[in-house]
């Protein structure tokens, strides 16, 4: 799978002149599951699958946060993105083809775009906006 | 998360013989109709912009050089790209276009005719009352989208 953080460095101790690279894989893969886990949230939330009902979402207000395979259209990433900003709702960018998307959706077909108009139990809503502040 | 298409907010028209233009939403009907099984916006926009007038101009030409063409139109929502401009400072929204100007053809070039003359004096006078400056919304629906 396509891991696309790059490497944070870890600083050891005090002494300060020490920094330390290290790749956190273990930090990317948990961040990893974590989405997955919260994309669980299919069981109790509301959400939209698919490029045209998140444009539809998104203009009606009812939208709370659009998440994006990796490999969406080079001219899609970026109208989804725009929309958001009017919109003022958060992007995610989903570590994963729009395979992988669906799968952790618990579809049988490819996701690129989805959007969440309720969270349900999961905190999913609440806790992408830290993840996408670095973005 | 407010809603994305209000009146008075610039957009850009991506499909059907009005692609590329700039326009202003007037009104907007979110349910369908029987008509209209689509939600829907009513634009106001521009069709041929005014052409670039330089300062050896005489001031006859640089009128004429200044007209707007201007179009009004049920749109679909899905047609349009909204963009971070609104105007609705500089213009009154609802004297921009009229649900009545559909009815017939002579009301409706009535109308376009009428909407063209209010761009044109808008863009010969840019600078708001209240702010003192152009704003740049004025400024981003006054230039043509080259693509």
């Amino acid at each position: 799978m396509a891991q696309g953080n790059s490497p944070r460095r870890a600083s050891v101790g005090h002494s300060g002149k020490l920094l330390v690279w290290a790749i956190l894989t273990k930090e990317m893969k948990k961040s990893l599951e974590s989405i997955n886990s919260r994309l669980q949230l299919m069981q109790s939330g509301k959400y939209m699958l698919g490029y045209k009902q998140t444009l539809k979402m998104i203009r009606q207000g009812t939208t709370k946060l659009a998440i994006l395979a990796n490999n969406c259209p080079a001219l899609r990433k970026p109208e989804i993105e725009y929309y958001a900003m009017l919109a003022k709702i958060g992007v995610h960018h989903y570590s994963g083809n729009n395979i992988e998307l669906g799968t952790a959706c618990g579809k049988y077909y490819r996701v690129c775009t989805l959007a969440l108009t309720g969270p349900g139990d999961s905190a999913i809503v609440r806790s992408m906006p830290e993840q996408t502040g670095g973005e | 998360m407010g809603k994305l298409l209000k009146p008075g907010k610039v957009v850009i028209i991506l499909n059907g013989r009005r692609a590329g233009k700039k326009a202003i939403i007037v009104n907007t009907y979110e349910n369908p109709t029987k008509e209209k099984p689509f939600s829907y916006c009513l634009v106001a926009g521009i069709e041929k912009h005014p052409l670039k007038v330089t300062k050896k101009m005489k001031k006859d030409k640089i009128l004429k050089r200044s007209t707007v063409k201007a179009f009004v139109k049920y749109i679909n929502v899905n047609h349009i790209l909204p963009t971070r401009y609104q105007v609705s400072n500089d213009f009154e929204i609802k004297d921009l276009a009229n649900e009545s100007a559909f009815n017939t053809k002579h009301k409706k070039k009535k109308a376009v005719r009428k909407l063209g003359s209010i761009f044109k004096k808008k863009f010969l006078n840019p600078i708001n009352e209240k702010t003192g400056e152009v704003s740049k919304d004025i400024s981003f629906l006054h230039k043509k989208l080259y693509f």
